[in-house]
């Protein structure tokens, strides 16, 4: 009986992620027939430039939701007492809302502004879509946090950013993970933000989507896709290698 | 220096609208095991705190090893500090733990190692055993003697101690009692030790002070404190106490019970006369005051009776070796010296 348990979910995700894959493999070797054309077009120096474009835009958003994210979730987590629920729900609140609404509404921000269809624009709208995603793991790690280990650390003598660079930093390590990872990935393959602010900077998302849906060649934005995919998998395979497993 | 490791003059904490701790004077003595006892929410959290520096007084001057530190931040204090929660670095091994404060003062690795080899024995850890163990791989006597060892291998002026013991169970916090007890001998720092159980305080200090709505009720070595308690709160904290109502009338004592004989009435009117259970004596008829009584429960405690007597309205406890007769409903003789109950005014 036991062994059955797992069948709903295996139904599934065999219906909504493991036949739409294996789909998306055979257009990329030229469904119905079989070829290699597509996998050797995509080595092209254009689309090489693209990957960079796109690996590029996720570092500078990840980095970024990192460095905002941390002081938040610092706050949230150890200072905030009572406004701690609060916070919080301030921090989901957006998830209320369309991503896609909410991205009209950074267009309308910046068009007074003057910067939209500039790349400061993608990376504000990527920084303020993706900054929940890092907020909260890192707010789950630093929420077991103790306070009697920080203080430890200054009754031995650390000044706080002692305390900081050798308890807080080190023990907040999963979340960090987890926030790299929910961060990254996603920005990687994103296509709304840079395509609505951006106007015409080219990412993987971008040009996969116009690849199936402006030019219907959806055997190349297949080959892209796994091509895509596989980097992103090494990506978190070498990741989790080096850092440890993760711990949500 | 003085002869005092901490000393606290006339120090006050509130907390928004509560006022933790008032007007505490403390002078702990260097080398002594000095306890601060108080039921839970009587400030003796907040006295160790802002001994630490964790926490800064509204009023009042602290001095460590008579220097003047009242506003020092707890990193340049030099003290050590065992947490209730024990708060040891998950993320370190046990010897890097107890490194931790060496460490930050940047000593030689040669002095690191052989201070935190040193520590880790005092405590009793075999170094190579433990040294390179997770903390989550001990057991809870293990982490609590991590915890120690990390805060004495600063060498700090004064150990702090707030209730590291629990947590443990009855067992293994009898051990540590004597446990600490050795190594404070062993170190000769002075430890500070708050806690709300009675036992371990006396068991294992040199002096106490009993803490009560953050007031110093009364500070004095064990023995004093259970002989000589100096208020009222004191005598029902420590140990079991009878208490007696009682009227003075023409410079003698009257009660429910009859008259009584105390040494030493001050000029109160109402008074509470208070009297240990083990200074009642059964079957005496040469006593002070002695009284006709109903024993109306007798429980066995093993090489002692525990009796509950009643003298007309007044229910009085008692314990008595167990090598005499007695039973329920029985009426006895009971009675007790002069000196042996103390005066309270009501």
């Amino acid at each position: 009986m036991r062994q059955f348990l797992a069948l709903p979910s295996l139904i599934y995700l065999t219906i909504l992620f493991y036949i739409p894959f294996l789909i998306v493999i055979l257009y990329s070797f030229g469904f119905p027939g079989f070829t290699l054309k597509y996998y050797s077009e995509i080595l092209d120096p254009i689309y090489i430039k693209v990957f960079i474009n796109s690996l590029t835009l996720a570092s500078i958003t990840t980095l970024l939701c990192f460095l905002l994210a941390y002081p938040v979730s610092y706050y949230i987590a150890l200072k905030a007492g009572k406004w701690k629920n609060f916070l919080l729900i301030l921090v989901i609140l957006p998830f209320w809302i369309s991503f896609l609404l909410r991205t009209y509404a950074i267009m309308a921000l910046l068009t007074p502004l003057g910067l939209m269809f500039t790349y400061t624009a993608i990376v504000i709208g990527m920084v303020y879509d993706y900054l929940p995603f890092m907020i909260l793991p890192l707010y789950a790690s630093l929420e077991r946090l103790s306070r009697s280990q920080i203080e430890a650390s200054y009754v031995l003598g650390a000044k706080p950013y002692q305390t900081f660079l050798k308890v807080t930093l080190p023990l907040s390590k999963p979340g960090i993970v987890a926030g790299i990872i929910l961060v990254f990935i996603p920005a990687l393959g994103e296509f709304v933000v840079p395509a609505m602010l951006g106007g015409t900077y080219a990412t993987i998302g971008t040009i996969t989507w116009d690849l199936f849906l402006r030019y219907h060649n959806w055997w190349k934005g297949s080959a892209l896709s796994v091509v895509y995919m596989a980097i992103v998998l090494v990506a978190i395979l070498l990741y989790i290698k080096r850092v440890g497993r993760i711990e949500l | 220096m003085g002869e005092f490791a901490v000393e606290l003059d006339g120090v006050c904490k509130s907390y928004s609208s509560f006022e933790a701790v008032s007007d505490v004077r403390l002078k702990i003595r260097r080398g002594e095991f000095f306890s601060i006892l108080g039921p839970s929410g009587s400030g003796k959290t907040t006295i160790l705190r802002l001994i630490a520096g964790l926490l800064f007084p509204d009023k009042g001057t602290i001095r460590l090893m008579g220097e003047d530190v009242t506003f020092v931040p707890p990193y340049k204090r030099n003290v050590g500090m065992v947490f209730q929660e024990l708060a040891l670095f998950p993320h370190l091994n046990v010897f890097d733990n107890v490194a931790y404060g060496l460490r930050i003062r940047k000593s030689p690795e040669e002095e690191i190692r052989r201070k935190v080899r040193e520590c880790l024995e005092i405590v009793n850890l075999d170094p190579e055993k433990f040294g390179k163990r997770k903390i989550n791989q001990l057991s809870g006597g293990q982490q609590q003697r991590v915890a120690i060892a990390r805060a004495l291998a600063i060498e700090p002026s004064v150990l702090l101690l707030d209730e590291p013991l629990g947590s443990l169970d009855l067992k293994l916090r009898q051990h540590m009692m004597s446990e600490l007890k050795r190594i404070q001998k062993t170190v000769k720092t002075t430890f500070v030790y708050v806690t709300h159980d009675q036992s371990e305080a006396l068991i294992m200090s040199d002096r106490i002070a009993v803490i009560n709505h953050g007031r110093v009720e009364q500070v004095g070595t064990p023995s004093e404190i259970y002989e000589k308690p100096a208020t009222k709160f004191v005598a029902e904290f420590i140990g079991e106490m009878n208490f007696i109502p009682a009227e003075v009338h023409e410079g003698g004592l009257i009660s429910e019970i009859g008259h009584m004989r105390v040494s030493g009435l001050n000029g109160a009117k109402k008074v509470l006369v208070a009297i240990r259970p083990e200074k009642i004596k059964l079957g005496c008829s040469n006593l002070d005051n002695v009284y006709s009584a109903v024993i109306e429960e007798v429980s066995y405690l093993g090489g002692f009776l525990s009796l509950r007597a009643r003298v007309k309205g007044i229910c009085l406890k008692c314990i008595t070796p167990s090598d005499i007769r007695i039973e329920e409903n029985q009426t006895v003789e009971l009675g007790w010296r002069a000196e042996d109950a103390i005066v309270f005014e009501a």
